[in-house]
C-alpha cells in the first residue's frame, strides 16, 4: 500500500511530456488562435521555473514525445553534460538570472535543438506519424520508480503532466492502458493538458484514473496562464483546490485487431481483449470460441447480451465463449 | 515561568518591516524569490494563479478557488500575503500583486532584467580554488566553534570579538560579574537544541537588528542575505556586484562560515552550505558536516537529484524504556545531550545514556521546553528509527509532556476579590462590565463573589461606586 | 456593602488543591475558597506555596532507574 498522504513539507517531482510532433506543431502554429512550438516552449519553461520557484527541492524532469521515439530533455545523462560543456555551451553564467532556472532552461533548449537537428534517427516506428505518449509515459514512470526507491523517507511526491498536442494513436493503446494502471497503483496523477487538437479518449482516461486534471486549452496563446492555474499546484494544495475536471469522461477502447477505436466489440471472456469484429480464436490468450458471432446489427439497435441469440447458451458464461460487449 | 519566545524565524521579522523597506526589498528578484518561498503553499499558489493576471481579482473569486475546508488555510495565506505586502487591496475590494513583486518576480522567472541580485560567478578561474568538503569542512569548524564556546568546551579557538558582542547582544550569552567570561544564559540553551539552520537565523536575525544600530542600510543587508541562499555551492563569485555595505558584511559572514574567502580583501567569495541553504526552509546541513560525503558527483545528474533531498547524520536510538544511544564523537553534540539526557557510558563512538525526571526537569530548569526537547530527538533520529512510525516511542514523548505539566499544576495570577455584594443586580452589572473589559478571571453569581486582575481593579471600582451611588440617588 | 480584596487567584488541579488545604491548616494563607480548582490566597505567600508543593509532589514521585543501581 503506497501512502498517499502528503505534506507542506513534500519535495514535489514534476515529470512534463511535451508533444513535440513537429506536424502537429505545424498545424497548431497555423490554426486560427496560433501558437507556434517556439512560443509554448518558452511558456513552458516559465512554468517549470514557476514549479521550481515553489519550493527549494522542487525538481522537475521532461521528456518529449517525439514522432517514432521519446527522449529525455531534461535532466540528461553525464555523457551528455560533459560533452555539452566541452563545446562550451554553457560558459555564460550571469548574475541576473537564478542559477538553478538557467541550468534546466539551457539544457531544456539545448537537447530540443539537438531532438530536432537529428534527423539521422532510424524512424521506423513511424505508425500514423503519432507521437509516442505510451513510449513517454513509460519512460516516465520507470524515472519516478527510480527517484522513489532512492528516497527512503518517503517524501518525493510525483506526479506526471502530458502536453497533448497530437491526436489518439489506437496503435498504442495498450501500452498507454498499461501506464496509466501502473500509474494508478504507484498513485501517481497524470494530468493532461490538451494545447491544440481534438478530444483525446485516452489520455482523458488516463487523468481520470489517476485523479488528475484534465483541461482543453482553448486560447492557446494563454498556456501558461493554463498552466500556472491548473497544473502548478503540488499535491498537498490540490487537497484544498478547486481544479478544472472532465466531466464526460471518453470511455472508449481501440480494438486489439484493427487498433480502431470502437463503441461496442467483442470481448474475450478469458483475457478481456478487445475486438471489432468476431474471429474463431482470440489473438491474445489463443482460446478457441465454441460458437459463431451474432449476426450482424439489424435494424433493432443494439444486440442484446441474450442467451438466445449465443448458438452456445450453456456455455455463455463459461471461458471459451465471447461475448459483445458495450465500451461507453 | 514564562517561554522566552526565540524571533528565529526570518517571517516574523519582515512582518515588522514598512512598507517602504518593502518596495525596496521587491526590487531585487533574488529576494522576490526568497520572500515567496516564506508562503505557505496555498499562499504560494494564489500568487502564482494571479501572476500575470493585470487586473485585480475580488475576493470572492479567490475563494471560490478553494473547497470548504481550505477556507481557514486561505484565510491564513491572504493574511499572510497582505502582511508582506504581496497583495495589495484596490479601491473597489479588488487583491492585485504589488506591482514592484510583480515585475521582479516575473523577471526572476524569466531571467530577465538588469539587477545582478543572483550574484556574478567570478569569469577568472581561481588559482586556489576550493573544493565543496573542504567549504563544508570551513563551515562547520566555524558555526561549531561558536556553539562550542556557548557550551563551554575549551578544545577551539575563541571565537572573534563580533561573535562575542553578537552572543551578548542576543542574550545567548551573558557576562556575569565574578567571573571574567561569558556565560550561556537560558535563551543560549534553547538556541543549542534548535536545527542549525534556525540557528544561523537567529543569529543572522540578531546581526540584522545589530545593522540597524551600526546605521547600515537594512535592505542591502536583507537583499544580500537573500542572494546569499540563491547561490550555488562550489561556485566562486566575485565581489564587485556588491555595495560597499555588503562587502562589510562578507566580513562579518566568514566569521560565521557562511561565506568563505581566503583572506581580507579578496576579490571573490564562495557561499557555503550554511548560505545556500538559508532559504531552503528545514532542510539544512547536519551539524556533522564532515560526515557528509560529497558521493554525488560520481552518480549521474539523475540520481544526484534525488540524493540531495534526504540529509541523512541522524546518530539517536530512543528506545521505550527511555534509554538513549547516540552514535556520535562530537563533544558539541554530547555536550548538548548533556542538557536533558543522563548520561551513562561512553564509548569510542557513541554514549549511552538515559531520559530521567530528574534530567528533563534539569532542562526545563534551563528553560528548555518539552517540545524543543521531542522536536530535537525528532530531527536528530537515526536512519534505523525513521523507519518507524511514529518515529519516537510514544510513551517516552508523552512522558516528557507529563513531566512538563506537571510543573505547571498550578497558575497563579495577581488579582483582586470582590465578594459581599448586597443586591444581586449589582452583583450582574458589575460581573457584565468586567466581563465586556474581559478582566473577570472567575465568578460565582450564587454566591456573589468574583475575581478580576488586578490592573483593572481601579476601573471597576470607580464603576461600582458609582453605580451604588446612582442606586442610592434614585432609590 | 461591596468589599474588594487583594491577593492571588490560584487556579489549580482538584489534587493539589486538597494539598493547599492541607498546608492552610497550618499556616493560614487562604482568604476565600473559591471553588475545587480555584482559591484566593494572600500574595505573599505564593513563592512559599509554589516550593512547598514542588517538595511534596517530588515526595511522591517514582523514578525509573535508581542511580545507585550499579547496572545503570
Amino acid at each position: 500500500m503506497l501512502d498517499t498522504a502528503t505534506s507542506e513539507d513534500d519535495t514535489n517531482l514534476l515529470v512534463t511530456i511535451v508533444d513535440t510532433n513537429p506536424l502537429a506543431w505545424q498545424q497548431s502554429a497555423t490554426a486560427k488562435i496560433p501558437l507556434s512550438l517556439d512560443d509554448a516552449i518558452r511558456q513552458i519553461l516559465i512554468f517549470f521555473n514557476a514549479h521550481m520557484a515553489l519550493k527549494h527541492d522542487n525538481k522537475v524532469a521532461a521528456i518529449a514525445s517525439h514522432i517514432g521515439h521519446c527522449k529525455f530533455l531534461y535532466p540528461v545523462t553525464d555523457a551528455e553534460t560533459h560533452r555539452r560543456q566541452a563545446n562550451q555551451y554553457k560558459i555564460s553564467k550571469d548574475a541576473n538570472a537564478y542559477p538553478n532556472f538557467k541550468d534546466v532552461n539551457d539544457d531544456i533548449i539545448e537537447s530540443l535543438r539537438s531532438l530536432m537537428l537529428d534527423t539521422d534517427t532510424p524512424q521506423k516506428n513511424l505508425n500514423d506519424g503519432t507521437s509516442m505518449i505510451s513510449g513517454a509515459l513509460s519512460m516516465a514512470l520507470c524515472y519516478i520508480n527510480r527517484i522513489m526507491n532512492q528516497d527512503d523517507l518517503g517524501r518525493i511526491k510525483p506526479r506526471i503532466l502530458v502536453l497533448s498536442v497530437s491526436p489518439d494513436s489506437p496503435y498504442q493503446y495498450i501500452s498507454i492502458m498499461n501506464a496509466v494502471f501502473s500509474a494508478q497503483k504507484m498513485s501517481i496523477p497524470i494530468d493532461v493538458c490538451k494545447v491544440y487538437g481534438g478530444e483525446v479518449a485516452f489520455l482523458q482516461q488516463a487523468s481520470h484514473i489517476t485523479g488528475g486534471v484534465y483541461l482543453d486549452v482553448e486560447n492557446p496563446q494563454a498556456l501558461l496562464q493554463y498552466l500556472l492555474f491548473s497544473f502548478l499546484p503540488e499535491r498537498y494544495a490540490r487537497n484544498y483546490l478547486c481544479l478544472p475536471n472532465k466531466e464526460q469522461v471518453d470511455f472508449r477502447a481501440a480494438c486489439f485487431c484493427h487498433k480502431r477505436i470502437i463503441d461496442i466489440g467483442y470481448v474475450c471472456s478469458v483475457c478481456l481483449s478487445i475486438f471489432c469484429s468476431w474471429s474463431p480464436v482470440c489473438s491474445t490468450c489463443r482460446t478457441k470460441f465454441a460458437f459463431r458471432a451474432l449476426p450482424p446489427l439489424a435494424g433493432k439497435g443494439r444486440p442484446a447480451i441474450s442467451r438466445t441469440a449465443s448458438p452456445a447458451p450453456s456455455a455463455a458464461a463459461s471461458p471459451g465463449s465471447s461475448s459483445p460487449m458495450s465500451t461507453t | 515561568m514564562s517561554v522566552i519566545n526565540f524571533k528565529t524565524n526570518i517571517y516574523d521579522y519582515l512582518e515588522t518591516l514598512p512598507i517602504f523597506t518593502f518596495q525596496r526589498l521587491f526590487q531585487k528578484p533574488a529576494t522576490c524569490l526568497a520572500i515567496f518561498r516564506l508562503l505557505p503553499a496555498i499562499g504560494r499558489q494564489i500568487v502564482m494563479s494571479i501572476l500575470y493576471v493585470e487586473n485585480p481579482i475580488s475576493l470572492k473569486d479567490i475563494q471560490s478557488w478553494v473547497y470548504k475546508d481550505g477556507h481557514k488555510k486561505l484565510q491564513e495565506a491572504l493574511h499572510k500575503l497582505s502582511k508582506l505586502h504581496i497583495l495589495e487591496e484596490t479601491p473597489e475590494k479588488g487583491l492585485i500583486v504589488n506591482s514592484t513583486f510583480r515585475l521582479e518576480f516575473k523577471n526572476a522567472l524569466s531571467g530577465g532584467g538588469e539587477h545582478q541580485s543572483f550574484g556574478l560567478p567570478c569569469a577568472t578561474v581561481d588559482k586556489h580554488k576550493v573544493d565543496i568538503a573542504f567549504l563544508d569542512h570551513f563551515a562547520s569548524t566555524q558555526w561549531e566553534a561558536i556553539l562550542h564556546y556557548m557550551v563551554g568546551t575549551t578544545m577551539t579557538k575563541r571565537p572573534s570579538r563580533g561573535v562575542l558582542n553578537l552572543l551578548q547582544k542576543s542574550d545567548l550569552m551573558n557576562s556575569t560579574a565574578s567571573e571574567s567570561g561569558l556565560h550561556i544564559t537560558n535563551k543560549g540553551f534553547q538556541f543549542l537544541l534548535q536545527d542549525v539552520n534556525t540557528q544561523v537565523w537567529a543569529f543572522l536575525l540578531q546581526y540584522l537588528d545589530m545593522a540597524e544600530m551600526l546605521k547600515m542600510d537594512l535592505v542591502e543587508v536583507l537583499n544580500f542575505l537573500f542572494q546569499l541562499g540563491s547561490l550555488e555551492l562550489g561556485q566562486d563569485y566575485s565581489v564587485e556586484t556588491l555595495t560597499e555595505t555588503q562587502q562589510q558584511m562578507l566580513e562579518d559572514l566568514g566569521d560565521y562560515g557562511i561565506v568563505y574567502r581566503r583572506k581580507k580583501g579578496s576579490r571573490r567569495f564562495y557561499p557555503t552550505r550554511l548560505a545556500t541553504t538559508l532559504t531552503s526552509g528545514t532542510s539544512a546541513l547536519v551539524t556533522s558536516l564532515s560526515k557528509k560525503e560529497t558521493g554525488t558527483a560520481a552518480s549521474s545528474a539523475m540520481i544526484a537529484a534525488a540524493e540531495e533531498s534526504h540529509d541523512e547524520g541522524g546518530f539517536l536510538i530512543l528506545e521505550t524504556n527511555y534509554r538513549v544511544y547516540a552514535y556520535t564523537e562530537s563533544p558539541l553534540q554530547i555536550a548538548v545531550l548533556n542538557l536533558f539526557i543522563q548520561l551513562k557510558s561512553r564509548f569510542p563512538n557513541m554514549v549511552s545514556g538515559v531520559i530521567t525526571r530528574e534530567s528533563v526537569r534539569n532542562a526545563f530548569l534551563n528553560g528548555i521546553t518539552a517540545d524543543q526537547i521531542i522536536s530535537y530527538l525528532q530531527t536528530h533520529a537515526h536512519p534505523q528509527m525513521r523507519k518507524r512510525a511514529p518515529l519516537l516511542p510514544l510513551t517516552v514523548v508523552d512522558q516528557i509532556r507529563l513531566w512538563e505539566m506537571e510543573r505547571n499544576r498550578v497558575e497563579d495570577k495577581a488579582a483582586y476579590l470582590y465578594k459581599d455584594f448586597n443586591v444581586q443586580a449589582d452583583f450582574d452589572a458589575a460581573e457584565k462590565y468586567a466581563k465586556d473589559l474581559d478582566v473577570l478571571l472567575w465568578s460565582n453569581s450564587k454566591q456573589r463573589k468574583m475575581v478580576i486582575a488586578q490592573e483593572a481593579h481601579e476601573t471597576l471600582r470607580t464603576y461600582i461606586k458609582r453605580r451604588l451611588a446612582g442606586n442610592r440617588d434614585t432609590g | 456593602m461591596v468589599n474588594a480584596v487583594t491577593g492571588v487567584l490560584i487556579e489549580c488541579d482538584t489534587t493539589v488543591k486538597a494539598i493547599i488545604k492541607n498546608l492552610d491548616s497550618k499556616h493560614h494563607f487562604i482568604v476565600d475558597d473559591l471553588d475545587d480548582t480555584h482559591v484566593f490566597i494572600v500574595s505573599t505567600w505564593v513563592e512559599r506555596l509554589k516550593s512547598e508543593l514542588e517538595r511534596l509532589l517530588d515526595e511522591n514521585a517514582y523514578t525509573i532507574s535508581d542511580p545507585k543501581d550499579p547496572k545503570n
